[in-house]
């Protein structure tokens, strides 16, 4: 991860613009929808907000603070999203993520972090190789009769524990699309937990060694193309297994898609045409992992030039995965797509990525909240977001509103309308 | 310092547990320093009120146990030099109302400029942001300072723009100033008879924390065009996309600095434009660091486009000066032919030419966002000598600060004494000079040395900066200060509050 | 030393007045206020007699009342608690025109009179209010906050900075003139009028009616007077009406001067020949006029005016007004004149118009939002009628500012000052005027007379904090006592 001098230097650089804590100004469409930040919208203390973190990691590191409660509770309740580093780099390049996830590195290292749900967590994936604690053996219980994965083809489907273990039908829709569009695809012989909570919550030594395995499988499989549905299995193999490496994403065995990025291409190549009416109208959630946080990671040892850090490529989130999902709803005949006031990069967190949900549901809750509210604002009849995670935690959401608007993973509309 | 536990639960028991916290890293947070500040102490808690009644609740207790305290919205308060502080964090407070058919709106602290602007778009209005960003809060900016490129239409600073207000003073008194006096309405400021906003702020860049905690503010809002403003692009290409039949940019370069002054002055007469300004060269070099994200980005981009772009040029020609105008078709779009016509001819009067460079109707800097923060790019801290008075005194004033920039040596940028903007407001009736220099984080004390000396010129030629050193212009200045200390002893009998 | 005698040194004897016949015109004005005599007269020619007067007057705890204008209509220069009347109007210089800055600096007895046409010559003019008698003070209508005609930009607040003695003496210049070597040495030009330090001292001073100090010269901002013009009067039958048109006018910042008068005060300011006139046009004239004068620019000016008359046209074809007239058939030939009638003094030669119908007016105005216009007319007109008050004979004005966001709202008493019916009739419509326009929302920013009493009484907090500002300033309490709610 960042070295000492690196991280401090990144946190220094911070003015305290507060530009992080918003959307980026030129898309602000009113006073409701104008914040990125949950924390900082929800408990506006400083500390509860990136810059009051970046200030945090610099007085920790210099042995002016230690970890608190309270700085314990903003660090673990800040959801990783991203949002943050996208609207610092508009105007000034600062890894405000990375010196984040550092601090939750340090936490866990001094033995103070991290929240004891995302231990169990640990423990879990330690023992069952998935979060849940349910049993390895029944990882591909999601399977039936009609799913036959190949036994050697050059795309391999990486599921994810939440599609293998909880919302099963997202695998099977991910299988049955792959297959009416003609791809063969095959599963890893041994898939283990993808560690996206356990990198978010600082437990990199864990997060490692499921990288190095999961990346071993891959390579065992033979496959050049790893595809999955799950927003956060995603970033994980594109962007978090090659940086625990020490890695570039280029210089990785194999190629990461998303399902959606994957039929957006059969459709530019002209190989999918969506044939049967979805009548609704929907607006799309952009989940963090596969927006902002989805850019290749490229690996770089810092050198610097006056300020200019020589040779680096630079991730600020315009680069997510944003227009393929909607491309295919687009494609979808009889489908209305609006957009919400914060979309793409702007994208508010819908609360459940950085392990927030395990550990402060409440709270992951009112995020979600706010979400469905911003969608509701919209006049759509459905959100559709490209993670199990914040599907089902919107889902939570809307009910918890008694809110009259369905919600949708994506894979289940495209099967609607194949 | 610990604070007395009955002050704490007395301060609990106003906003309730939730919004208070003494907690090692909350007001760690709370008293971060930038730009080479002075040592500051943590302050003793950190406590977030909701309403106006809260806000006099806090201040009353802290003036019954005798603790100081500051206070804020986005910007780092004064008034950390001191032990045991009460650090009033004002974001809570964020309502909003816009009355659009009588051109005000009423809001509390934390309501940031992006967000109103947001809001008046939609209704065919607008207000000014500042050039620190649409993302500080409309009160706090509107009494500390309140200009950017738009003040020369809407007026120079936030105290043309700020109507009633509502404070609680700092020793806990409510003082309603305007129409507020009398009605729940913010409409109109002034009075009743002498108008005490004069008092309590004058948009020097000096934090009105000193004087007590301002609750709420009406703003004027101003007509504008009905078409939208379509924002554009992905972090961190954005933009605002102008209405082509309303607005135009203009580059045009003068063959000297003298003759772009003439110029201004001409233009400020003629009332064409939205803005003007003088555009010193790194003004294109961050432009370009910003605009070209595949190759040269960030600080990269703007040390390639400066050293090998910028820089010949500015040896090759150093009396040349650009500048940057927006017409603007508020009204009619005939207005904007107009507005050409005659920028054309001061342009042929004065010698000027037209610079080829596109002129996309694109802005990212003066409806929403800005570009102030991108300063830092050249080096990582930068500071700014402010002055505001007539555009001759700009034009003066500069050359004291090219003088002493060269006895320091710029650390970072070697700007051949061009990076000095000017920024006309009211139709020229007033300008604002802001010579930005630059440094590295390790050298931001030369920035600090560089102010001294200006500082120190500008007394004994009767220049007037903003923020003054208190010390150094006092004598010279109507012994302000003294006069200053015994109105805030009226406000601030128990000396609670931040000093000036 | 008798005080008389220090006077007299410090002043010269001629500067000097006491014997009561010349004292009496400073006991009285225009307005309904009860007369008191002042002890003296005195009339400095300079800043420095000005601070030993001051002076003297604190060692006594003697009252000074500051007066410029040469008349008064609000009672603010009454002295009520008896002392000096301090007359600036012999300090009459124009100290500066500065063309390139656009701004001039005079002392407190130069009159609009005097200025305009010395501006004109620059072809420049100062922002007036409507129609100032030619004894006004410039710099007085800038500190009191007089409405202006130009409803631009922030014309509501023009003054810059300004030269002050305070209650105990001390010379202060505020804004950018508080720079040593201002005005002949310094980088400054004095435009600034904020600070120094973080007070806006110039705000301090303006509506103070002279409790504050006696500001002895003002800058303020000047403009460009058009060569050009084209002067409209648009008829509407109700001021509603005429505040929807005006509110679409300055939404597309058409025009320069902008005002809205009814019937009987456009009579009273264009009749010539009285009752005659007056009575003819306050039949024939519409109910209310909307004079809006397009300027034409220093460059292109016909092509100025010819735009903004397009969009003139687009707003009257929106609101259904069917005409756009640029000529009174009640009053022909005014169209010529109305532009430069509008941007100076009220001629010298005749009777100023509010004396002309009936020999007095008392005023009666507030700030308020302009969609508030019409109710507010009703009320007041409703209340008239229920004094006695012929409905006929009410003046109203409704003067935008800062693009139409608010307005004031002027309602003109019309009475004969000698008949003392008519006077009681008209102090008790005053108050209850007044009264009801509070009531109704109807804020008085500019508070004179009993005005000031219903006023200061429903400002609790702001007159506590008046009060010890006051007395922080002025502990002998010696600058216009009696005045605001001191």
């Amino acid at each position: 991860m960042l070295s000492v001098d690196e991280y401090t230097r990144q946190a220094k650089m911070c003015m305290r613009c507060t530009f992080c804590k918003f959307i980026d100004l030129n898309w602000v469409k009113s006073l409701r929808f104008s914040r990125q930040c949950p924390i900082d919208t929800r408990y506006a203390f400083n500390l509860y907000s990136p810059h009051g973190l970046l200030h945090s990691a610099l007085a920790e590191l210099g042995g002016e603070l230690e970890f608190t409660p309270a700085l314990i509770d903003a660090l673990y309740k800040c959801t990783l999203c991203g949002g943050c580093d996208s609207r610092c780099k508009r105007n000034l390049d600062i890894e405000v993520l990375q010196v984040i996830e550092n601090l939750r590195i340090r936490c866990v290292e001094q033995g103070k972090g991290p929240m004891p749900e995302h231990k169990v967590m640990a423990d879990n994936i330690r023992q069952t190789r998935n979060e849940y604690g349910e049993p390895h053996e029944d990882r591909l219980k999601w399977l039936t009769k009609e799913i036959k994965p190949a036994k050697k083809a050059d795309m391999v489907y990486f599921v994810g524990c939440a599609s293998a273990y909880k919302q099963t039908e997202l695998a099977r829709n991910t299988s049955k699309i792959l297959k009416q569009t003609g791809t063969d695809f095959m599963l890893l012989e041994d898939e283990w937990c993808d560690g996206n909570y356990v990198m978010a919550t600082g437990q990199v030594d864990l997060a490692r060694e499921l990288a190095e395995h999961n990346v071993q499988e891959i390579q065992k499989s033979g496959a050049k193309t790893v595809i999955t549905s799950s927003a956060e299995v995603y970033k994980s193999l594109k962007v978090d297994f090659p940086r625990l490496l020490g890695k570039s994403t280029e210089d990785m065995p194999y190629t990461t898609l998303h399902i959606t990025e994957y039929l957006d291409k059969l459709m530019q190549d002209g190989k999918l045409a969506f044939k049967k009416n979805v009548n609704m109208k929907v607006t799309y959630h952009d989940p963090c992992n596969l927006g902002r946080l989805s850019e290749p990671w490229q690996e770089w040892t810092p050198n610097y030039i006056r300020v200019i850090p020589v040779g680096k490529v630079w991730r600020r989130g315009d680069r997510g995965i944003y227009n393929p999902p909607r491309n295919i709803l687009k494609g979808i005949p009889g489908i209305e797509l609006v957009e919400m006031e914060r979309s793409r990069s702007n994208a508010w967190c819908a609360g459940s990525c950085g392990g927030v949900e395990m550990a402060f549901p409440d709270f992951a809750m009112w995020t979600a909240g706010e979400r469905i509210e911003e969608a509701l604002a919209t006049g759509a009849e459905a959100i559709v977001t490209a993670s199990p995670d914040e599907k089902e935690l919107l889902a939570k959401a809307v009910a918890a509103k008694k809110a009259n608007m369905a919600v949708y993973d994506i894979t289940e509309i495209i099967l609607k309308a194949l | 310092m610990a604070m007395l536990k009955e002050a704490y639960q007395a301060l609990q028991s106003i906003v309730g547990p939730e919004w208070v916290s003494d907690d090692p890293a909350i007001v760690e947070a709370d008293h971060v320093v930038t730009r080479g500040g002075a040592a500051l102490k943590r302050p003793a808690c950190s406590i977030q009120p909701e309403t106006a009644e809260e806000v006099q609740g806090i201040i009353r207790i802290c003036n019954r146990y005798m603790i100081p305290f500051t206070a804020t919205t986005t910007n780092p308060p004064p008034g950390l030099e001191k032990e045991g502080v009460v650090f009033i964090d004002l974001k809570r407070m964020r309502k909003l109302e816009i009355d659009e058919e009588n051109l005000y709106a009423t809001l509390e602290p934390g309501v940031s400029f992006a967000a109103l602007q947001g809001e008046l778009f939609k209704r065919g209005l607008v207000t000014f942001v500042p050039m620190c960003g649409g993302n500080v809060s409309v009160l706090a900016n509107t009494l500390n300072v309140g200009e950017g490129a738009i003040s020369y239409r809407y007026g120079d600073r936030g105290y043309r723009r700020v109507l009633a207000e509502e404070w609680v003073t700092a020793g806990g008194d409510i003082l309603r100033i305007g129409s507020r006096t009398m009605q729940n309405d913010f409409f109109w400021g002034e009075g009743p008879g002498p108008d005490l906003r004069g008092l309590m702020a004058s948009a020097n860049l000096e934090s009105p924390i000193t004087r007590g905690i301002c609750t709420r503010i009406g703003v004027r809002v101003f007509p504008f065009v009905n078409e939208k403003l379509e924002p554009w692009g992905d972090a961190p290409v954005t933009t605002l996309n102008l209405p082509t039949n309303r607005f135009k940019y203009y580059n045009f370069v003068f063959p000297t600095k003298e003759a772009a002054i003439n110029a201004i002055y001409e233009i400020g007469k003629c009332e064409i434009g939205l803005f003007v300004m003088t555009v010193p060269p790194w003004f294109f070099a961050m432009a370009r660091a910003r605009g070209s994200a595949e190759v040269l980005t960030g600080a990269a981009g703007f040390w390639d486009y400066w050293d090998n772009h910028e820089a010949p040029l500015i040896r090759q020609n150093p009396n040349q000066t650009s500048c940057r105008i927006l017409l603007y078709g508020i009204g009619s779009e005939k207005r904007l032919a107009y507005e050409e016509k005659v920028l054309q001819s001061i342009c042929d009067e004065y010698g000027a030419t037209f610079a080829k460079a596109s002129r996309k109707a694109q802005d990212e800097t003066h409806f929403m966002s800005a570009d102030a923060i991108v300063s830092n790019l050249a080096g990582g801290r930068f500071t700014s000598v402010i002055l505001f008075e007539s555009l001759d005194h700009a034009f003066k004033s500069a050359d004291i600060v090219n003088a002493n920039t060269r006895k320091h040596v710029p650390p970072v940028l070697d700007d051949y004494g061009t990076t000095n903007w000017f920024l006309p407001f009211e139709m020229c009736h007033i300008c604002k000079l802001e010579c930005l220099r630059f440094a590295s984080v390790e050298d931001a004390g030369e920035l600090a040395l560089l102010m001294e000396d200006c500082h120190k010129d500008f007394v004994d030629v009767g220049a007037f900066p903003v923020k003054p050193e208190a010390d150094l212009y006092g004598p010279k200045w109507e012994n302000y200060p003294e006069k200053i200390k015994k109105f805030k002893r009226l406000l601030d009998p128990n000396n609670l509050a931040p000093q000036p | 030393m008798a005080i008389k005698e220090e006077l007299a040194g410090i002043l010269g004897a001629k500067n000097l007045i006491s014997d009561a016949e010349s004292l009496k015109p400073y006991s009285r004005d225009y307005s309904l206020s009860t007369p008191a005599m002042p002890s003296y007269i005195v009339k400095p020619k300079n800043v420095e007699q000005i601070q030993k007067v001051v002076k003297l007057a604190n060692k006594n705890k003697l009252p000074i009342v500051p007066c410029s204008s040469g008349v008064h209509f609000r009672g603010d220069t009454i002295p009520v608690q008896g002392g000096l009347v301090m007359d600036l109007s012999g300090m009459d210089r124009i100290l500066k025109i500065d063309d390139r800055n656009r701004m001039v600096r005079v002392e407190a007895g130069v009159t609009w009179e005097q200025l305009q046409p010395e501006l004109a010559k620059h072809d420049m003019m100062a922002l007036a209010p409507l129609l100032p008698h030619h004894l006004k003070s410039a710099l007085i209508s800038h500190l009191e906050r007089d409405p202006i005609l130009i409803p631009k930009f922030e014309y509501t607040d023009t003054l810059m900075t300004v030269e002050v003695v305070l209650p105990e003496g001390e010379i202060f210049k505020t804004g950018s003139a508080c720079v040593p070597g201002f005005p002949d040495k310094s980088f400054s030009d004095g435009v600034n009028p904020s600070g120094p330090g973080n007070i806006m001292w110039t705000r301090m001073l303006q509506g103070a009616q002279g409790t504050l100090g006696v500001v002895t010269w003002g800058q303020f901002k000047i403009e460009y007077r058009p060569k050009v013009d084209k002067t409209f009067f648009i008829p509407f039958n109700n001021v509603k009406d005429a505040t929807a048109f005006v509110a679409r006018v300055q939404r597309r910042m058409i025009g320069e001067e902008c005002l809205i008068l009814n019937n009987v005060n456009l009579a009273a300011m264009l009749a010539n020949k009285w009752p005659r006139d007056f009575n003819a046009l306050r039949k024939k004239l519409p109910p209310w006029t909307l004079i809006l004068v397009l300027g034409g620019g220093v460059r292109f000016p016909e092509e100025k005016i010819e735009y903004e008359e397009d969009a003139l046209k687009e707003i009257a074809a929106e609101l259904s007004v069917p005409d756009l007239p640029t000529s009174l058939p009640a009053a022909p030939g005014v169209d010529k004149d109305m532009a430069d009638m509008l941007r100076g003094a009220w001629p010298r030669e005749r009777t100023y118009w509010k004396f002309a119908y009936k020999g007095s007016c008392q005023d009666l105005f507030f700030h308020t939002v302009m969609s508030k216009a019409q109710a507010f007319y009703q009320s007041i007109g409703e209340l008239a009628a229920k004094h006695g008050y012929p409905a006929a004979d009410l003046g109203f004005y409704v003067q935008p500012v800062v693009y139409g966001g608010a307005c004031h709202f002027e309602c003109n008493f019309y009475y004969d000052p000698d008949n003392a019916e008519e006077v009681n009739m008209i102090k008790s419509i005053y108050t209850a005027a007044a009264e009801a326009a509070l009531d109704g929302g109807a804020f008085f920013s500019r508070p004179y007379g009993p005005v000031a009493d219903l006023v200061y009484q429903r400002s609790a907090d702001y007159t506590a904090e008046l009060k010890k500002i006051k007395q922080l300033m002025d502990p002998n309490n010696i600058m216009s006592p009696g005045r605001l709610c001191f």
